[in-house]
């Protein structure tokens, strides 16, 4: 048995690399049309490629993989899941899979019995995962499909501590913000160079004197 | 008033205060240990430089947005450095680890909890800084350039955020890899490193991992160390509502000012609040890790920052997601060009004021209306 590439995102990736020009150096506007242009033009190129990447895969292991993350992310709906356990039963490549689970993995989700079901699936592709070389590229590189981690518990007394010193940070910024705050406000700013300004604009004092005098 | 006279005014302006390195003992006799300690620094690092003045209205919380924002980034690089010790970038091992990290590493749930909401803080800071230095003009002549930097740097929170997503390798993680995958392919030519054929030897969760832990805030830290020299060099913008100097692009020389590290002392301290409230959400809010990926499924929605491409791609296919993003930083980047005007106080630009509020209230649309659609698949692959 040949060793099987581990799962990858998408069937096949196109590996056109055309490469785009250095911009020459303009003025700044020109330069990001420029820009918007040759990513705008680059993906229009490409569009039609990625409308042929669709290939959903017919690899046996991968859909029971894809039944086991289905259950995983909403047990309550075993529908997708057994829709991709079914894909799995006709799937022309089955290497590494056991049908005989499969079928019971099957049974045992249209009973109701996910916990079996997904053990049982789980156990079914044993023998192709562990045929998987290290994953390269985009492939996932997971042979057992966890569960989430649960929600953290009630407080430990490390939580405790954490919050303690999260506390204090706060409250010494708070101190240390409010110690150093601006003198004026913007407003009480407005004032002061208002004030200043019209200081400013007064006549001098020996200018005063002569008005006075006049 | 008193005050003024003490914290320096016009008179200090220059980069070099006279507090700095230079100073004989003679001239200063009286000065603490401390303080000669710095001087002593100071005359060999040269950091007095830090010293030049700011005007006061610089020292709000509002013109501080920058600065908090860096402050998220010293705790993203320092929580993720710890991160790293522990984290196992290889697709089998990847998800794992994670695990590891949360049940098995003492305090490792809380020191993950503070890398991830040190990343939100550090997009919404960022996106706010952004917000505030569009409305009050303060990206007008001569500061176009370090607008670029800024919008350049939003671009790169973004990535790092992604591919922080992707590095927990879980089912999400590997939707959003999908995502990716296929939009490099979108590029053409162009969208090479996205592409996992282009080092189809290595897994591309390695090639992301490097990007997240080396290439992203290596950048970042180059752009930023430049905004800042370029903040320094242009000087802080004046308020739009302040009276200005003759020509517009600097603050009054009559308002107050103080220097920088009093900017920096202050930024500290909303550093330390923030890093507080981190703390308290990384206990209490701790970010969840999914399943183990699989591929061929699309089952979960990206996180909050992307919804808004969620919905555009849920309407109109994956390119949307490109589309919408290249859109999205050619607006951001064209504003200065845009909005050549010279007034800075938003009421007297109402045009440009009118398109930023639509751009934002539209994101803000696109992301909420992700309640209303359900999660379906959208990748080429899918079977």
């Amino acid at each position: 048995m040949l060793p099987k590439p581990g799962p990858v995102i998408s069937g096949k990736h196109d590996a056109r690399y055309s490469g785009s020009g250095p911009l020459s150096a303009g003025r700044t506007c020109a330069a990001l049309l420029l820009a918007c242009l040759v990513l705008v033009g680059g993906a229009a190129v490409a569009l039609p490629a990625s409308a042929d990447m669709a290939d959903p895969s017919s690899e046996g292991y991968l859909l029971v993989q894809q039944a086991l993350g289905h259950l995983v992310h909403d047990p309550a709906d075993v529908g997708p899941a057994l829709e991709k356990v079914g894909a799995a039963l006709a799937a022309p490549d089955q290497d590494g899979v056991s049908v005989s689970e499969l079928q019971q993995a099957k049974d045992a989700l249209l009973a109701g019995n996910t916990a079996q079901g997904r053990a049982l699936l789980q156990e079914s592709i044993s023998v192709a995962l562990s045929t998987l070389k290290p994953a390269t590229g985009d492939q996932t590189g997971t042979t057992v499909v966890l569960d989430p981690l649960p929600p953290r518990g009630p407080l430990t007394g490390t939580d405790w501590g954490f919050l303690s010193v999260s506390m204090l940070a706060i409250v010494t910024g708070l101190l240390l913000a409010f110690v150093f705050r601006p003198h004026e406000n913007v407003r009480a700013l407005r004032l002061l160079l208002a004030w200043k300004h019209r200081r400013q604009n007064l006549p001098s004092k020996h200018e005063r004197s002569r008005r006075k005098e006049r | 008033m008193s005050g003024h006279a003490e914290r320096s005014g016009e008179s200090d302006v220059n980069d070099e205060p006279e507090t700095s390195g230079g100073q004989t003992p003679a001239r200063a006799p009286h000065r603490g240990r401390a303080r000669r300690i710095l001087d002593v620094v100071d005359e060999r690092l040269g950091i007095g430089a830090l010293g030049y003045a700011v005007p006061e209205h610089a020292n709000s919380l509002a013109w501080s947005l920058g600065g908090v924002t860096a402050a998220a980034f010293g705790i993203l690089v320092v929580s993720g450095i710890l991160l790293v010790q522990f984290y196992s970038p290889t697709p089998e091992t990847a998800n794992q680890s994670v695990r590891g990290i949360v049940t098995d590493v003492w305090g490792g749930s809380v020191l993950r909890g503070v890398h991830f909401w040190a990343s939100q803080a550090m997009y919404v800071t960022a996106a706010l800084h952004l917000i505030r230095v569009f409305v009050t003009g303060s990206f007008k002549r001569p500061r176009e350039g370090n607008w670029l930097i800024g919008v350049a740097l939003f671009a790169l929170i973004t990535l790092a955020l992604f591919t922080g997503t992707v590095l927990k390798w879980d089912q999400e993680g590997f939707e959003a890899l999908g995502h990716n995958v296929e939009i490099g392919d979108l590029l053409g030519g162009a969208g090479f490193w996205f592409s996992a054929e282009f080092a189809n030897q290595v897994s591309i969760l390695v090639r992301l991992y490097g990007a997240h832990v080396v290439i992203l805030p290596g950048t970042i830290l180059v752009l930023v160390t430049l905004h800042g020299l370029l903040v320094k060099r242009h000087k802080i913008s004046p308020h739009p509502s302040l009276p200005a100097d003759s020509s517009g692009e600097q603050a009054s020389a009559a308002e107050p000012t103080e220097p920088f590290t009093h900017h920096l002392r202050r930024i500290g301290a909303f550093g330390l609040v923030l890093a507080g409230v981190l703390g308290i959400l990384a206990v209490f809010l701790p970010p969840p890790v999914g399943a183990t990926p699989v591929a061929g499924i699309e089952v979960t929605r990206p996180p909050w920052n992307f919804w808004w491409l969620y919905t555009l791609e849920d309407w109109f296919g994956l390119p949307a997601i490109l589309f919408a993003e290249v859109a999205f930083f050619i607006i951001l980047a064209a504003v200065p060009f845009a909005d050549r005007s010279r007034n800075r106080l938003w009421r007297r630009r109402p045009v440009p004021i009118a398109a930023g509020l639509v751009l934002v209230l539209g994101i803000l649309t696109l992301t909420l209306l992700i309640f209303f659609i359900p999660v379906k698949e959208h990748l080429g692959g899918l079977g």
